[in-house]
């Protein structure tokens, strides 16, 4: 049954989600120095240190460093599960708020633009691998794998010095100019996210035509499709129903697991038009080694990309009846 | 190899054997110090063809300096990440088994960690010396190589050739090694190349991102500075325009070079990605 397949995934998921949490833990406690220091911040221990030192003592308490490695480790374990992540070091808000807070403009930049490059490189990329050499193919295969070696900051630097600065477009940064509710406050918000999502999609369709376009051409050799040819039906109801039904489900794969990769590149674009979601978070965590925030990101992120894998396989259950029948994935 | 030597490899070698020579010669090609401070925001001219920065350094020196840590990055990560891939490919796919599961798991799981944020965060937590920043890029990038030498692998050892070797009793390390090996030559080298420019496009953000070697001038490194001490806002193409150019340019560079032999790197690699939940 495929019940059981998808079953063994989940398993696997949560296992990829601990390793993350013992990631974590192991960078708190290997890292040189007292981890009460990376738990509350440098400030933070040099001012308790001088005026509190109980203080100091009761936060080692509270998380066990006084105690065993391994009981260190469950400790650990127990108040991540409790989602207790501590503040952080720079604000003194707790972790989990300011990440969730700014997951959702990571998640409204990057959703749209998995599921419109996912669509126009796959359009693409089937027309393109169908008829390879084709005039499709031959104009369109270079740009694209020109696109692919361009980093994402790099265009994102272009982009905004072009079409913000010189043309005045769009507004250089930022998520909302402030001030405005209700329609022509998401009016708003779209008019700042043009040039971010432009970017992510761009480069985003590049990857993806590669993909489809690799994966049409493999699909074109086979010897279903030139049955279905010789069956009589149209070049246009092969390509429907033959060709991209079997390219769907190893394209939805690689799709969904590249969310890591858009978050990725999500992170460069946001730090340079300076949307306030996760990846700014990130840069300013960094510059301000915020190590809970930065901790509590990688999770979250990690969460993000299992989902996604979780995602690529129930979908490739509704969409390959094989799948569901065997309960194993081809 | 050397047959397919088709006109995008050929570009390839021209770009990687400039941007070589570069690295090599920084010295000698330099026209100034790339520390040494002087009037900043120049416009390019004949003492400073490309400028100067917000504190008055020579850009073009910069990025000719700027060449070796990228190029140092890039390969040494790449030359790290096809050893290993290879060696975790070559056992998984041929000794199958538990080996095989184990080796497996651990790939998903890597695969699944998102790397640009893990690399970000060990970079974060250790120092950004050289080799901190090599480590942090080859902890995840192993796996798509280490996957394309098993399935390649697996292919490999049910032909005659092979089957012949065991049943004459030859050993599982020397069939590996004397065998299996160089029949990978090609794939091997194929991935090396990928994975050097991904290993300097990942240092390329990182120094972005203002983690790149400290005191060093990189690529990334003079972006950064652009973007952050307002080169863009105050209009000054000549300072972050060419990082820009040269890491794509570099990069394109390592793409056209994996081009030669039949592509087949290039398709087996998201076949296999495709068919990543076994």
């Amino acid at each position: 049954m495929g019940f059981v397949g998808l079953g063994k995934r989940l398993l696997e998921a949560v296992f990829i989600v601990f390793c993350i949490i013992t990631i974590n833990f192991l960078l708190i406690r290997f890292m040189p120095g007292d981890p009460v220091v990376h738990i509350i911040g440098e400030d933070e221990y040099l001012r308790l240190e001088a005026e509190a030192p109980e203080v100091i003592e009761e936060v080692r308490r509270e998380y066990g460093l006084d105690k065993p490695l391994p009981i260190q480790y469950m400790t650990y374990l127990n108040k991540t599960l409790h989602l207790d992540f501590g503040n952080s070091y720079r604000t003194k808000l707790p972790v989990l708020e300011t990440v969730l807070f700014r997951m959702r403009w990571t998640l409204l930049l990057t959703i749209p633009a998995i599921v419109l490059s996912s669509l126009l490189g796959g359009w693409l990329g089937l027309r393109a691998g169908w008829r390879k050499g084709g005039l499709l193919d031959s104009i369109v295969s270079p740009i694209m794998l020109f696109l692919n070696t361009i980093p994402t900051n790099c265009m994102a630097i272009l982009f905004l010095m072009v079409f913000a600065f010189r043309m005045g477009l769009f507004p250089i940064g930022g998520i909302t100019s402030g001030g405005l509710s209700g329609l022509e406050k998401a009016v708003d918000i779209l008019w700042h996210m043009a040039l971010p999502l432009m970017i992510l999609v761009i480069l985003r369709t590049a990857s993806y035509y590669m993909l489809m376009r690799s994966t049409v051409q493999a699909i074109r050799n086979e010897e279903y499709i030139t049955v279905a040819q010789g069956k009589g039906f149209s070049q246009g109801q092969v390509l429907r129903r033959h060709a991209l039904k079997n390219a769907l489900c190893p394209y939805l794969t690689s799709v969904c697991m590249q969310f890591g990769h858009i978050l990725g590149g999500s992170m460069l674009v946001e730090v340079v038009f300076s949307w306030k979601g996760m990846g700014t978070l990130i840069y300013d965590a960094v510059n301000a080694k915020d190590f809970p925030i930065l901790q509590t990101c990688f999770l979250f992120i990690g969460i993000c990309v299992v989902g996604f894998n979780l995602l690529a396989d129930v979908l490739n259950m509704l969409i390959d009846p094989r799948l569901r029948e065997e309960g194993r994935h081809a | 190899m050397h047959k397919k030597l088709n006109g995008r490899v050929l570009a390839g070698l021209v770009i990687l054997g400039v941007v070589l020579l570069v690295a090599l010669l920084a010295p000698v090609l330099a026209p100034h110090d790339p520390y040494e401070l002087g009037i900043p925001y120049l416009r390019p001219s004949a003492e400073h063809p490309l400028g100067t920065n917000d504190i008055g350094q020579d850009i073009l020196s910069e990025l000719i300096y700027g060449t070796r840590i990228s190029l140092l990055i890039g390969t040494v990560s790449a030359l790290t990440v096809t050893v290993v891939g290879t060696a975790l490919g070559i056992l998984s796919g041929y000794l199958g088994g538990w080996v095989d599961r184990v080796i497996m798991q651990m790939t998903n799981v890597a695969m699944a960690l998102p790397s640009l944020p893990l690399t970000i965060i060990l970079v974060a937590f250790l120092d950004a010396s050289v080799w901190n920043i090599i480590l942090a890029i080859c902890i995840t990038a192993w796996t798509s190589t280490a996957r394309i030498i098993r399935s390649r692998v697996q292919q490999l050892k049910c032909l005659p050739f092979v089957q012949i070797e065991r049943t004459m009793g030859a050993s599982g390390a020397y069939i590996m090694l004397r065998h299996i090996l160089p029949n990978l030559g090609e794939i091997v080298f194929i991935r090396a190349v990928l994975s050097v420019g991904s290993a300097m496009l990942t240092e390329a953000s990182l120094s972005f991102l203002g983690l790149g070697v400290i005191g060093q001038k990189s690529w990334g490194g003079i972006l950064h500075y652009a973007f952050f001490r307002n080169g863009i806002i105050n209009g000054a193409y000549w300072w972050y325009v060419p990082p820009i150019l040269c890491i794509s340019i570099s990069v394109l560079g390592f793409m056209l070079l994996s081009y030669c032999g039949d592509g087949s790197a290039h398709g087996r690699d998201r076949k296999e990605k495709g068919n990543a939940g076994n």
